[in-house]
């Protein structure tokens, strides 16, 4: 079993400072550029596509609702990526990747959940059924909610980075069945927006896209991407900084 | 047709909120390890001398 010591002793080769300017300037110009998106996506939603004719204004919230799904499933994808990739090279920097990926998946993941069960208040008149997508999706959130606490609970870090490479990759099947559900249940009340349908008029709060709206979705789907992005390599440069931190700390202990 | 506008409120301030919480907790660890770095910059220092 490799000790604390031995295992950080990689992160003590460079200082996390020490990434090349390139790299800072390229994350420098995601971060503004995920900001910008951000800000026109929502400014875009509240003025650009009008309000839905039977769910009024309330419509509008799926665009976050939407976009903030994209952004959890792109950063629980790069999690399974990251976890396949551990396993294959061994290298711990695919298990930052992989935790990162998921914090803001998780975080991600919880603005969907809240803004959907505000959008269903008005339309189903409930915040919260247990309607097959929303199961799943709780479910989802939970597996990859556990995720953060399991890996936390192993002390040997190469158990951990083993551990956490395989429930990565078997968690993602949770972010699948939460895509497909409503695809197979013709019994679920979760409109199907994107894509074809097979409920038998069960969905309550469907709604067709217009040109503009579908611009709107497709628009804040991609801004919700990229700002996980940025966040994702901003959450990989603080575990590098913490990481380096603490095999600083192990070694002056070791030394005095 | 019934506005809803104030769903519409409650759930972009909700969204807002939650990303609020998540910059917020990285700011703050990033605040934190900083503070824990330059403790230590200040004890090796100290070791040294």
């Amino acid at each position: 079993m490799a000790t604390a010591v031995e295992s950080s002793q990689g992160f003590l080769e460079a200082k996390p400072l020490d990434y090349a300017e390139s790299r800072n300037q390229l994350l420098r110009r995601l971060t503004y550029f995920s900001v910008f998106l951000w800000v026109v996506g929502t400014v875009m939603g509240f003025v650009y596509p009008g309000a839905d004719a039977q769910l009024g204004e309330s419509q509008r919230i799926f665009y976050i609702h939407l976009g903030s799904f994209g952004g959890s499933f792109v950063t629980f994808a790069a999690a399974m990526v990251a976890g396949f990739a551990y396993l294959r090279t061994r290298n711990p920097k695919w298990d930052t990747l992989a935790l990162a990926s998921v914090e803001i998946g998780l975080a991600m993941s919880a603005i969907n959940i809240v803004t959907g069960a505000i959008w269903a208040r008005p339309t189903w008149g409930t915040y919260w059924t247990w309607d097959p997508r929303l199961t799943t999706v709780a479910i989802m959130w939970l597996t990859y909610a556990a995720y953060l606490f399991l890996r936390s609970a192993i002390e040997d870090p190469e158990r951990r980075f083993r551990f956490a490479s395989i429930y990565g990759i078997l968690a993602f099947g949770s972010v699948i069945l939460t895509v497909v559900i409503i695809r197979i249940r013709p019994d679920a009340i979760h409109p199907d927006v994107v894509g074809p349908s097979v409920n038998n008029g069960s969905a309550v709060g469907e709604f067709r896209l217009s040109p503009s709206m579908t611009q709107t979705v497709l628009f804040n789907i991609f801004a919700y991407i990229v700002v996980s992005v940025a966040l994702v390599w901003h959450r990989i440069r603080l575990e590098n900084r913490t990481n380096w931190v603490k095999a600083r700390k192990l070694q002056i202990l070791s030394e005095s | 047709m019934d506005n809803n506008i104030e769903f519409l409120i409650m759930g972009y301030v909700a969204g807002f909120l939650i990303l609020g919480i998540l910059l917020s907790s990285l700011w703050w660890r990033y605040r934190s390890v900083m503070a824990d770095e330059a403790a230590l910059d200040t004890l090796e220092s100290e070791i040294r001398e």
